[in-house]
């Protein structure tokens, strides 16, 4: 606690006037010589000891209500972080002011008297003093004085819009930066960010809190998304480090809402307290949070999912959507609104939603041509929150797959090889589902309806010796090894480039598979083609037979094939198979299922762009009976589409700062590839530290690969990304990708014609075609999860962080006076309830004395009046005198 | 024994303000009508109807005993004259003086006389002068004791004008002393004064309630004629303070209290009215003429009620 005006503690010794006027009348007591002490000492014998426990009440009271006055003249205050409680010092001061009222009353000896009087004093010198040294050292604290750079982040995520008694807390944010501006000195020079999912800097650098940009803050709108908190400090200290002036602040006005704050992130918060520690001196960063409503309604849409990752036009597919209550209050919305580009809108019906109940809605869907479609499902709903009630997702529709079989098999006169079994599982003559229907009638149904959805999967079928050099391997997008005895290395290096280009491989060795050639088989960049070695052939006897094992199947496809209700892969009868060894150092390799024996049945890695899949069975009767269960249809074809899912571009973001992607080149594969592919990992990761890495890697490349593409942005504005042209990849590299919706990505005429197959299907043909990208918004936005106290600590530890609980604590924190709240009313309060106390006890006191309303002592004789007596006698001298 | 102020053996006259002796010399008359009253009305008197002489005529005035009036004068000059007579009655008076400590007590209050303001005592000794005075005129015998703890002076009563010097002589010389403890001295003096008296107690009576009434008691037991001058001032009857006092007793006790009058005041006047009040109802009970003489009022006023008031008794 300290005082604000400390010279006004000086009036404490105020409290010694009731005690001197005390001492003072008693020093000047008259002295009368008494005759009646027979009924003083009486009365004092009775009244003596109440006598004096009153008056001690009294003075203390008066010394009290003095002390209190000063006190709250002085106008203490206590510290957000105090170094001694309040609660302990005033206390203190008080008590030392009845201390002295009591002993003026009580004490007896002079000296017990002159010893407590130094103690009070004592300790009202000490509090004085314990308070300006805390003075001294808050002030050092919070140092400041000096002119400065103050950086405010108002927080623009999406949670800022919401309205709190018609006024949403982006404005209140809004009110306070100007507060904040008002109070800053002359000199003081003032950036201000607006933070969503990239900051947005209103100033590039500070600029006079006295200048326009008062009159710009008016303008400003949320951004939108979540406010990343680490990337706007970074923002800001980058604007900050242009400022002219040392001291330096950077201010965050938010909801408290925790997402983005990645505080759980211990390293993110190290590398801001290294990014604060670049400027001059290092800033203390203040927070006012404002307040989040109470009651809150709430309806969330996001997570728009298909639910297979290939689509063709074969057949519908499911889009799911997830409809969330994060509010408070129960919702019934109106339904949920499907809107295909393309023109086809759909309402599904959804009942209503529990408070943190999460809904998933479907919608059946087949689409008719190929293309990227953008599909924006929309929860109708009147809620708090508009924003997130709508999400956007693109869905690429691929015209065809192609897939080329290698059959090793050919030659010999098996009718029933593998390579027969694969392409009827592949492409069906005649469509299964409509194969019921057509023994009613109908004849040419089947056929009627393969040609308006034509199968996805075309399949060639090619003998092994047939494969050379000529191959046009770049068509398929998927190739099967169907038992193929060993490749002659010019095709085994084309293939090795396929899968590094992004293709999809699938390794199928049988009987004729020569181990030698595919163990020792390698990728362009040196690495084994083969996720597993084969290590030897194995037959099993007979009677010995056993199966595949359907539990703990980890890969993703085979999990579909295993999860279906009908799934026959329990009665697999294994005759011969590869046992596969695993390189325990390849930490790309992993098994994806096994074999009733334990080993493994499907190993798969990651080969440059592509996938491959080495499978201990053949797809050859004589191996197993595999081939000929019902579940043989789906497994193929769920392999396939996995093989061929990393050709797929990846076109649905959350919002972030940086995108960065491949569109794989068609035209290019077969060609040789001198530089080594990319490792594809996590296309665009939003941290800060990436940007850096990417400008020193564009640096290297050589600038005629790298070309400018428009981006068009949901709201129609224009931005630039850059299309880097490697030779089989086209790397997208976008920034600001931030607000929700479809984004327009125009490439380059030159590379137009590498995206006929993501041409929106909306999109009249002949014009250029842009690529729609969707960006959708944080699902954690929509949930108001506050920063906890713990969160707060955990960035305290990492940087000077201070939250102001009210405007004068903000205030105080950025102009650099100790923040805190002062307690001068409390005092003048307690100082107008010691007043009332002490009418109040002097009049009980009256009234226990009967001051004014004493008994009247009647001295007069036989109950005669004195003035009659002397009427009387004055009346007879004058009668003697007459006489 | 004359400790007077520097005028030696005359210093007494001092207490026979002349002033008051003109009242009182005009109050003769009506003096001696109390008298008898005292002697003739309410004892009696073993003396009743003894020779009687006549002295003068005085005008009548109103309030005056028709019985007295003499028609042969009234026929002579048709104005209304009353008899008065000389009587030499064989009233004998004992007067007691209290001279302790706290009769020294003077209160800014008291009635100056000689434009001093008189203690308690001063005042007694006024009362106690004038009705010696009134009753050695009266041919009556007085006698005077002073006392304070104890026996001081101890004068038998006479009737004679020498005497009266004597006893104002007493009277002037008594210096306050010692702690007052009237109880015993009056039970002694009750015993040594001749039976059948008027004693005439002038007092501030400051003693334990109890004792003084048994001692009072015993004055009537002698079949004395007791009346009692409560003499108190107006300071301890109001007890007008209101600053920080220090108290010190007048009395050899030597207490001494230092306090905020204002703290007490209502506890020390019920104690105080409390103690006038007993006085007063057993003095009634015990049919002693109780007056109470508060210096405030002029000693000469306050006596010629006190007589006007016994006159009217008389009626």
């Amino acid at each position: 606690m300290t005082f604000l005006n400390t010279f006004i503690l000086a009036g404490l010794a105020a409290v010694s006037i009731p005690i001197i006027i005390h001492l003072f009348n008693r020093r000047k007591a008259k002295v009368v010589e008494w005759g009646a002490m027979q009924f003083l000492l009486d009365s004092l014998i009775h009244r003596k000891r109440r006598v004096l426990i009153e008056e001690a009440i009294l003075m203390a009271l008066r010394c009290l209500l003095l002390a209190a006055l000063v006190l709250a003249i002085a106008r203490p205050f206590s510290p957000v972080q105090p170094g001694i409680s309040w609660l302990l010092m005033l206390p203190l001061v008080l008590l030392s002011a009845v201390l002295l009222a009591v002993t003026t009353i009580l004490a007896r000896s002079r000296r017990w008297r002159w010893f407590l009087y130094a103690a009070g004093a004592l300790v009202a010198v000490a509090v004085v003093m314990a308070t300006q040294a805390e003075r001294m050292l808050q002030l050092e604290k919070w140092k400041g004085g000096a002119e400065q750079d103050v950086a405010i982040i108002i927080d623009g995520s999406d949670s800022m819009r919401i309205e709190i008694g018609d006024l949403s807390n982006f404005k209140r944010a809004i009110d306070q930066a100007h507060l904040l501006m008002d109070n800053l000195g002359e000199e003081d020079h003032v950036t201000v960010i607006v933070a969503g999912s990239t900051p947005h800097v209103v100033t590039p650098q500070p600029v006079s809190a006295r200048s326009d940009i008062v009159e710009k803050l008016d303008d400003l709108e949320p951004v939108g998304g979540t406010m990343q908190v680490v990337d706007a400090t970074v923002a800001a200290v980058n604007s900050l480090s242009r400022g002219d002036h040392a001291a330096k602040k950077i201010v965050i006005l938010s909801d408290r809402h925790r997402f983005g704050w990645e505080t759980e992130d211990l390293q993110r918060w190290q590398f801001v307290a290294s990014v604060l520690d670049k400027l001059p001196t290092s800033p203390r960063l203040v927070t006012r949070f404002l307040d989040m409503p109470r009651a809150y309604r709430n309806l969330a849409v996001h997570h728009v999912q298909p639910s297979r990752t290939l689509i063709g036009r074969d057949r519908s597919v499911t889009i799911g959507v997830t409809v969330e209550n994060t509010g408070t209050e129960e919702v019934e919305p109106e339904g949920v609104e499907f809107r295909i580009a393309g023109g086809v809108t759909t309402t599904v019906p959804v009942g209503s939603v529990q408070p943190g109940e999460s809904v998933e809605v479907k919608l059946d869907h087949q689409f008719e041509k190929a293309g990227t479609y953008a599909v924006t499902t929309t929860v109708i709903t009147n809620d708090d929150m508009e924003v997130d009630n709508e999400t956007h997702h693109v869905i690429q529709v691929v015209p065809s797959l192609p897939v080329l079989v290698v059959d090793g098999n050919s030659g010999s006169n098996d009718d029933f090889g593998g390579t027969m079994f694969l392409q009827l599982a592949l492409a069906p003559p005649f469509d299964l589902s409509s194969a019921a229907n057509e023994q009613e009638g109908e004849p040419g149904e089947a056929e009627i309806a393969a040609e308006q959805n034509p199968p996805l999967v075309e399949v060639d079928v090619v003998a092994a010796p047939d494969l050379g050099e000529d191959a046009r391997l770049e068509d398929y997008r998927v190739v099967i090894l169907a038992d193929v005895p060993r490749l002659g290395a010019p095709v085994a290096d084309a293939l090795g480039r396929f899968v590094a280009a992004g293709g999809g491989l699938w390794i199928a060795p049988g009987g004729r598979a020569e181990a030698g050639f595919y163990n020792e088989w390698k990728l362009p960049d040196g690495r084994k083609v083969l996720p597993a070695g084969l290590k030897e052939r194995k037959t099993v006897e007979p009677d010995r037979q056993f199966g595949i094992s359907t539990e703990n199947v980890r890969h993703a496809a085979m999990q579909k094939v295993a999860a279906e209700g009908h799934s026959d892969l329990a009665s697999t009868s294994v005759a011969a198979y590869w046992e596969l060894e695993i390189d325990p150092d390849d930490a790309r390799s992993s098994i994806g299922m096994l074999l009733a024996n334990g080993l493994p049945l499907l190993v798969e890695s990651d080969a440059g762009y592509g996938r491959v899949i080495v499978t201990s069975l053949s797809v050859d009767v004589d191996d197993s009976n595999l081939p000929t269960l019902f579940s043989f249809l789906p497994m193929v074809h769920e392999l396939t589409y996995h093989l061929a899912a990393p050709d797929l571009v990846p076109l649905n973001y959350e919002q972030r700062a940086v995108v960065r992607f491949d569109i794989p080149r068609r035209s290019n594969v077969g060609e040789a590839v001198e530089d080594e592919p990319q490792e594809p990992g996590e296309p665009g990761e939003p941290d800060g530290t990436d940007e850096t890495d990417e400008t020193d890697e564009t640096d290297e490349t050589d600038e005629t690969n790298r070309l400018i593409a428009d981006l068009i942005t949901p709201d129609g504005a224009l931005q630039q990304g850059t299309v880097e042209v490697q030779q089989n990849r086209l790397v997208v590299t976008l920034v600001g990708v931030d607000q929700p919706g479809i984004y327009q990505l125009q490439l380059p005429g030159s590379l137009d014609r590498e995206l006929q197959e993501l041409k929106p299907v909306s999109q009249p043909s002949g014009s250029s075609s842009p690529l729609p990208l969707s960006v959708t918004r944080a699902a954690e936005e929509s949930r108001l999860e506050l920063l906890s106290d713990t969160d707060q600590a955990a960035i305290g530890q990492n940087v000077e962080y201070f939250s102001a609980a009210d405007d004068q604590e903000l205030i105080a924190a950025v102009i650099d006076e100790v923040p805190g709240h002062e307690l001068w009313k409390y005092l003048a309060v307690a100082a107008l309830l010691i007043l009332l106390a002490e009418c109040f006890v002097t009049r009980w006191i009256a009234r226990q004395r009967k001051t004014g309303a004493e008994e009247k002592v009647e001295f007069v004789s036989e109950g005669e009046k004195l003035s009659s007596f002397r009427e009387r006698a004055q009346q007879m001298l004058e009668t003697v005198r007459n006489s | 024994m004359a400790q007077g102020n520097g005028n030696g053996k005359l210093a007494y006259l001092r207490l026979l303000n002349q002033d008051a002796l003109n009242r009182v010399s005009r109050l003769e008359l009506l003096a001696r009508g109390v008298v008898e009253g005292f002697v003739t009305g309410r004892h009696e008197s073993p003396y009743k109807g003894a020779s009687v002489e006549f002295a003068e005529h005085r005008q009548y005035v109103p309030g005056d005993d028709i019985r007295d009036l003499d028609w042969r004068v009234y026929g002579k000059t048709d104005r209304y004259y009353v008899k008065q007579y000389k009587e030499e009655t064989n009233l004998r008076a004992t007067i007691l003086l209290d001279g302790s400590g706290s009769m020294d007590f003077a209160g800014e209050h008291a009635s100056p006389v000689n434009g001093e303001i008189p203690s308690k005592l001063e005042y007694a000794r006024y009362l106690a002068a004038t009705l010696t005075y009134l009753l050695v005129n009266q041919q009556d015998a007085v006698g005077l004791v002073t006392h304070d703890t104890e026996i001081r002076d101890f004068i038998p009563a006479r009737s004679n004008a020498r005497h009266m010097r004597v006893l104002l002589q007493h009277i002037e010389a008594l210096e306050s002393t010692g702690d007052t403890s009237l109880a015993a001295v009056y039970h002694d003096i009750a015993e040594r004064v001749p039976r059948r008296g008027l004693v005439i107690i002038i007092s501030d009576l400051f003693d334990e309630v109890e004792p003084l009434m048994e001692a009072l008691h015993h004055f009537r037991y002698r079949k004395h004629e007791v009346v009692v001058l409560h003499v108190m001032a107006d300071e301890e009857l109001t007890f007008p303070f209101d600053s920080w006092s220090d108290f010190r007793d007048l009395e050899e006790s030597g207490i001494q209290e230092e306090l905020d009058p204002l703290t007490i005041r209502a506890e020390y006047l019920s104690r105080v009215s409390a103690f006038v009040n007993r006085v007063e109802m057993g003095c009634g009970e015990m049919e002693i003429d109780y007056v109470p003489m508060n210096t405030k009022i002029p000693f000469e006023i306050a006596i010629s009620g006190f007589l006007a008031s016994r006159r009217g008794q008389q009626k």
